[in-house]
C-alpha cells in the first residue's frame, strides 16, 4: 500500500518531468496539484482500512535489495507514521496551493522538487529498515538546498549552504552508527534491533550519534542555527516544509530508532536531555518574546515547541510519549498555518515587521479569526489541539519530576506572553492610514487553505479520540518496554 | 632456470594485448607513410578494425577465469588485472575519437599511436611480475602521456607544463629507482615480487625503507603524490583531455599495483601499513582543503581526485581476497569522473574551454539537461544517496569499521563532508547563477551517447547493485 503511494508520485513525477514545454505552467500546476490531491485521498483510504486495534506494524512490505550492505525494502506503518504520512500528505496540496502565485519562474522544476521531496519525506517516514531511513533522509538535502537557493530571499545561497551542510554533518554520523550497528548485527530491520544487547562503552557511542542525527534535523537547541537562516530566506512552501515536516522526521527518529533500539541508555541519558531541553526551552521563550520579526517569532516559537514534543518523549511515560506523538502532529498544523497566515499578510504589506501591522480585524475579519485561533493553539489553550499534547505532556513530566515540570510550566506561561501581545499588536487598535489600503478580505484560494487548518487544529482540540486511541495502541507497546527497562534500571541501582 | 624456446602457450594468453601492440605498430606506419597513396581513405578500415580489437579484447580477457603466471613468472594474468585493462581499453577507445573535433588534424595519427603505446604501457604496468617489469611499463606511460599533455598547448605556456611533468616524472623514477636498488641489495639480488615476498618473512629495515621509497616512487610517478605543486599547476594548464587520461589511467594502475603489493608482498608489513594509512589519511586532507578554495575548475578536479584516492587506499588497507571495496569504488568513481569531464570538455565559454567556476553560471537555464546530467555526476563524486558513488563510499567505510579503524574512518566521513561541499558549489553555480549568453555545448553523437549511458548506470547501479554486480566476472571467480 505504501508501495501505491510512492508509485503514485513516481509516476506524476516522469510525467510532468517529460512533459513538452509547450505545455502552460498552469496545466503544470493543476497536474501537481491533483497528483497531491489524489495522493492525499489515497492516504485516507489508508486510514479507513488501518486496524486501530493492532498495535504493531501494518501494510508492512518486505523485499530483499542489496543483503550485503544490510538494506532492505522494508515499509510499514504503524499508529505513529500513520498520522505522519495524512500530515505530510494533507501539507502538500496546501504548499502548492500557497506557492501557485508567489513562485513567478522555473516553475516546472519548482514543482517537480517539490513532488521529489514528498517521495522522500513519505519513504523516510514510512521505512522500516535503518538505513533505507537514511537513504530518503538524506535525500531530502539535495532538493531542499536547491529550493531554498533558487526561490529563497536575498542571502538564499548562504542559507541554502548553512541547512545542507548541517543537516549532512549530523546523517554522516548517522551513517557510521548505521555501519557499527550493521557490522555487530547483520542486519538494520527495525523489527529485529530492539534491545540489543551492545557492549556498554559502544552503546553510548551509537546513541549519542542517533541523537546527532535527530537533533540536527529536530532542530534541538543548540543545533537550531540552520533554521533560522533558512526560514528567514525561504519562500512560504518551504518554510512550511522546514518547520512541519523535516522536524518531524527527526521527531520520528527519536521515536523510532534511538528510542526503541536503545531504551536503556536512553534512560540513563533522560536528566541530561531534561537539562539541555528545559535551559533551552526557556532561553526561547525569553527570545521569542523580544522578537519584532514576524517570521522569525513564529521560527522561535515552533522551536519551543519541538523543545515541549522532545520532553514528552523523552519522559518514558505513556502519558509524555502520546502528549508529546500528538504534539509533533498538532504543531506541526499549527505551525504550517501560522507560516501560510503570515505569507497572506506578506503578499499584501511585502513585509514582516510586527510594528507595521495594526488593527488588522477592521480589515481582515476571517484571517483575524483565524489567527486567533492558531495563537491559541501555540499558547496551549483548550479548545485547540495545542492544549491536548501540551496537556499530556505537562502530565508525563510532572510524574518524573517536578522541578522540570515547573520550568516547562514557567515556559508556557511565557508563550502566553508573546502569542498574546503579537496579536494584541497586530490584530487589536487602529490600522494606520497607508496600511489600510493594502489590507483586503481573503481570497478563495486564501481561504481555502487556510480555512481547513485552523477546523483541523480546532477538531482536534474537540475531539482528539480518533488520533488518541491508535497512538495509545501503538505506543502501549514500546512505553511498556521503556517501563521494564526503567525497573531494570532500578532494580541495578538498589531500589525495590 | 629461464627456457629459451619460444612459448606459443603463453603468447595465446595474451593475444589481445598483442592485437593492440600490432595496431599500434599499425598505425605507426600508417603515420610515417602518411603522405603515400596507399594509405588514403582507409579511415574506416582503422576506425572498423579499432571497434573490432576492442570488443574482441573485451571478450577474451573478460573469459579469463584464473590468476597464473606466463613468461618464466615475468607477467601475470588475474581477474582483477584484467578489469583494470578492459577499463583503459575502454577509456583509450573513447579519447581516440574526440579529438576529431578539436581542429587537430595533422596531429591525428600521432596522437593515436601515442594512445596506443601508451596502453601497451598500462598493459605491461598491470601484469608486470617484477619491479623492472613495472619500472618499464610506468616509464612507457611517462612518456607518452608526456608528449600528448605538450601535443595540444591550451596555453602559450605549453613549454613549462611539459618541462614541470617531465621533471616531476623524473623525481619519481629516481626515487623508484632508489628503492628497487634498496630491495635488490636487501633480497639477494631478486626483484621479482616473489623474491621480494620471501624476503619480507624476515623484513629488514633496508627492504621496509626500500618498499616505501619504491611506494612513494610510484605516488610521484603516477602523479597522485605531488601535492598542490604537483597537482594545481600543470592541471590547470593542461585540457580537459590531458587531465582525464593522467588521472584515469594513473588512478587505473596505482591501484592495482598496490593491490598486488598489499597481497603479495607486504600483507603483513605492520610499518608499510602504517605509511598507507598516513598517506591515505594526506590524501584525504588535502584533497578536501585544497579543493575548497579553488575558482578554477581543473585543480578542483584534482583535488578532488586526490580525495578519491585516500579513500581508494583506506579500502586497500580493507581490502578482501577478491577486492569488492575496491572495485565498487573504481567503477563508481571513474565513470562518474568520466562522464563529468566529458561535459566540461564539451562545454564552451567564449569559444574555450570552460576554466573557471564561474564561466558555468546559469547553465541550468540555457541547457538544463547537461546541469542535470553533471549534477548526477557530482552528487555521485560527492557520494550522496541515490546516486552510485554513495555505495563506493559506504562500503569502505563498512570495512573499515569491521577492521576496528574508527578514527581514520570518523575523520574520513568529516573530509568526505567537506570535499562535498566543492562539488555542491559547482552545483550551486550552475542553479543559481544567472544567465549567460557565452555559454556553448558542443559534443559529438559518440560522447552524448556514452554521457547518457554513464548518467543511466550511474543511478541504475544505486538500485539494482545485486543484478549488476554477479555479472562483473572479476568479483564471482
Amino acid at each position: 500500500m505504501i508501495s501505491v503511494l510512492i508509485g503514485l508520485l513516481l509516476l506524476s513525477l516522469l510525467t510532468i518531468t517529460f512533459t513538452p514545454k509547450s505545455q502552460s505552467h498552469q496545466n503544470i500546476k493543476w497536474a501537481a496539484l491533483w497528483t497531491t490531491l489524489v495522493v492525499f485521498a489515497a492516504t485516507l483510504i489508508l486510514w479507513s482500512m488501518f486496524d486501530p486495534h493492532a498495535s504493531g506494524f501494518q501494510f508492512i512490505e518486505r523485499h530483499p535489495w542489496i543483503q550485503s550492505y544490510g538494506l532492505e525494502y522494508h515499509v510499514g506503518i504503524d499508529g505513529i507514521s500513520l498520522f505522519l504520512i495524512l500530515l505530510i500528505t494533507l501539507l502538500f496540496p496546501i504548499i502548492i496551493l500557497a506557492s501557485w502565485h508567489s513562485i513567478h519562474h522555473h516553475i516546472k522544476s519548482y514543482i517537480i522538487i517539490l513532488l521529489l521531496l514528498e517521495l522522500f519525506i513519505i519513504g523516510a517516514v514510512s521505512s522500516l529498515n535503518l538505513l533505507l531511513f537514511y537513504l530518503f533522509s538524506e535525500s531530502i538535502l539535495l532538493p531542499l538546498f536547491l529550493l531554498i537557493g533558487m526561490w529563497g530571499g536575498l542571502h538564499k545561497v548562504s542559507a541554502a549552504f548553512k541547512v545542507l551542510f548541517y543537516s549532512l554533518l549530523g546523517s554522516l554520523f548517522m551513517l557510521l552508527t548505521i555501519i557499527v550497528i550493521f557490522n555487530y548485527t547483520h542486519t538494520l530491520s527495525v523489527s529485529n534491533l530492539q534491545n540489543l544487547p551492545f557492549p556498554s562503552y559502544l552503546v553510548a557511542c551509537l546513541w549519542i550519534g542517533l541523537f546527532v542525527a535527530f537533533a540536527f534535523k529536530t532542530p534541538l537547541w543548540p543545533f537550531h542555527t540552520w533554521l533560522l537562516k533558512a526560514q528567514a530566506q525561504a519562500p512560504v512552501g518551504v518554510s512550511i516544509i522546514l518547520t512541519s515536516l523535516i522536524w518531524i522526521m527527526g521527531g520520528y527518529g527519536f521515536l523510532r530508532f534511538s528510542l526503541s533500539f536503545f531504551s536503556e541508555i536512553s534512560l540513563k541519558f533522560q536528566p541530561y536531555i531534561y537539562v539541555l531541553n528545559i535551559m533551552s526551552i526557556l532561553y526561547i521563550s525569553l527570545i521569542t518574546i523580544t522578537q519584532r520579526n514576524l517570521k522569525k517569532l513564529i521560527t522561535y516559537s515552533s522551536l519551543l515547541h519541538m523543545g515541549y514534543a522532545l520532553l514528552g518523549i523523552f519522559s518514558f511515560t505513556s502519558h509524555g510519549l502520546i502528549g508529546g506523538t500528538f504534539h509533533l502532529i498538532s504543531h506541526s498544523l499549527t505551525s504550517a498555518a501560522l507560516f501560510l497566515s503570515i505569507h497572506i499578510l506578506y503578499t499584501r504589506t511585502h513585509t514582516f515587521e510586527i510594528h507595521y501591522y495594526r488593527g488588522l480585524a477592521r480589515k481582515m475579519p476571517l484571517f483575524s479569526i483565524c489567527f486567533f485561533i492558531l495563537i491559541l493553539s501555540t499558547t496551549g489553550c483548550p479548545g485547540t489541539s495545542g492544549f491536548i499534547g501540551e496537556f499530556l505532556i505537562r502530565t508525563g513530566v510532572f510524574s518524573i519530576n517536578k522541578f522540570w515540570a515547573a520550568g516547562f510550566v514557567i515556559s508556557l506561561t511565557l508563550g502566553f506572553i508573546y502569542g498574546l501581545w503579537v496579536y494584541q499588536r497586530m490584530v487589536l487598535g487602529v490600522a494606520s492610514e497607508e496600511m489600510v489600503e493594502h489590507l483586503t478580505p481573503l481570497t478563495l484560494p486564501e481561504k481555502l487553505t487556510l480555512v481547513p487548518l485552523v477546523l483541523l487544529v480546532m477538531w482536534l482540540g474537540i475531539y482528539p479520540k480518533p488520533v488518541l486511541k491508535i497512538l495509545e495502541t501503538t505506543l502501549e507497546g514500546s512505553s511498556s518496554a521503556f517501563q521494564l527497562s526503567k525497573n531494570t534500571l532500578l532494580q541495578k541501582k538498589g531500589h525495590p | 632456470m629461464i627456457s629459451r624456446s619460444l612459448d606459443i602457450s603463453s603468447y595465446k594468453m595474451i593475444l589481445s594485448e598483442c592485437l593492440w601492440g600490432l595496431t599500434a605498430l599499425g598505425i605507426f606506419i600508417k603515420w610515417i607513410m602518411r603522405h603515400n597513396n596507399i594509405f588514403k581513405n582507409t579511415q574506416g578500415l582503422e576506425t572498423a578494425w579499432l571497434v573490432f580489437i576492442t570488443v574482441l579484447s573485451i571478450y577474451l580477457l573478460d573469459h579469463f577465469s584464473f590468476t597464473t603466471f606466463l613468461f618464466n613468472n615475468r607477467w601475470m594474468v588475474s581477474p582483477l588485472i584484467n578489469f583494470a585493462k578492459i577499463s583503459g581499453i575502454i577509456v583509450t577507445f573513447l579519447f581516440l575519437k574526440p579529438l576529431e573535433d578539436q581542429n587537430m588534424e595533422i596531429y591525428k595519427l600521432e596522437y593515436r599511436f601515442l594512445m596506443l603505446v601508451n596502453l601497451i604501457g598500462l598493459f605491461f604496468t598491470l601484469s608486470s611480475n617484477d619491479l623492472i617489469c613495472l619500472y618499464l611499463g610506468l616509464e612507457i606511460q611517462a612518456l607518452c602521456l608526456y608528449i600528448i599533455i605538450g601535443i595540444f598547448p591550451v596555453e602559450t605556456l605549453f613549454k613549462e607544463i611539459k618541462l614541470k611533468a617531465f621533471i616531476l616524472g623524473g623525481i619519481g623514477s629516481a626515487v623508484l629507482l632508489y628503492g628497487l636498488s634498496l630491495i635488490y641489495g636487501f633480497s639477494g639480488g631478486d626483484v621479482s615480487y616473489m623474491a621480494i615476498h620471501q624476503a619480507f618473512r624476515t623484513p629488514q629495515i633496508g627492504l621496509i625503507a626500500g618498499m616505501i621509497f619504491v611506494l612513494t616512487g610510484l605516488f610521484f610517478r603516477l602523479s597522485i603524490f605531488p601535492f598542490h605543486f604537483g597537482i594545481d599547476k600543470p592541471s590547470s594548464r593542461c585540457g580537459y583531455l590531458q587531465f582525464s587520461l593522467l588521472t584515469i589511467f594513473s588512478t587505473l594502475s596505482s591501484v592495482v599495483i598496490l593491490v598486488r603489493f598489499k597481497s603479495y608482498i607486504f600483507s603483513s608489513s605492520l610499518p608499510i601499513l602504517y605509511f598507507i594509512e598516513s598517506i591515505a589519511f594526506l590524501f584525504l586532507l588535502i584533497g578536501a582543503f585544497g579543493g575548497l578554495l579553488q575558482t578554477k575548475l581543473k585543480p578542483l578536479m584534482a583535488y578532488s581526485h586526490l580525495h578519491h584516492i585516500g579513500f581508494l587506499l583506506l579500502g586497500l588497507l580493507t581490502a578482501t581476497p577478491n577486492n569488492t571495496g575496491i572495485i565498487i569504488y573504481l567503477i563508481t568513481y571513474l565513470l562518474p569522473l568520466l562522464g563529468s569531464l566529458i561535459l566540461f570538455m564539451s562545454i564552451k565559454y567564449q569559444d574555450q574551454d570552460v576554466e573557471s567556476l564561474s564561466d558555468l553560471k546559469g547553465l541550468a537555464q540555457i541547457y538544463p539537461k547537461v546541469a542535470l546530467l553533471l549534477t548526477i555526476f557530482l552528487g555521485s563524486l560527492a557520494g550522496l544517496p541515490f546516486v552510485a558513488g554513495f555505495w563506493g563510499k559506504y562500503y569502505i567505510l563498512l570495512e573499515l569499521m569491521k577492521e576496528n579503524l574508527r578514527i581514520i574512518s570518523v575523520l574520513s566521513v568529516l573530509l568526505s563532508l567537506i570535499s562535498t561541499f566543492y562539488y555542491i558549489r559547482i552545483i550551486k553555480i550552475m542553479y543559481f547563477g544567472n544567465k549567460i549568453k557565452f555559454i556553448d555545448i558542443r559534443i559529438n553523437n559518440f560522447s552524448n551517447i556514452t554521457t547518457y549511458f554513464i548518467f543511466i548506470f550511474t543511478i541504475l547501479f544505486f538500485f539494482i547493485q545485486n543484478w549488476i554486480l554477479p555479472y562483473l566476472s572479476i568479483l564471482t571467480k
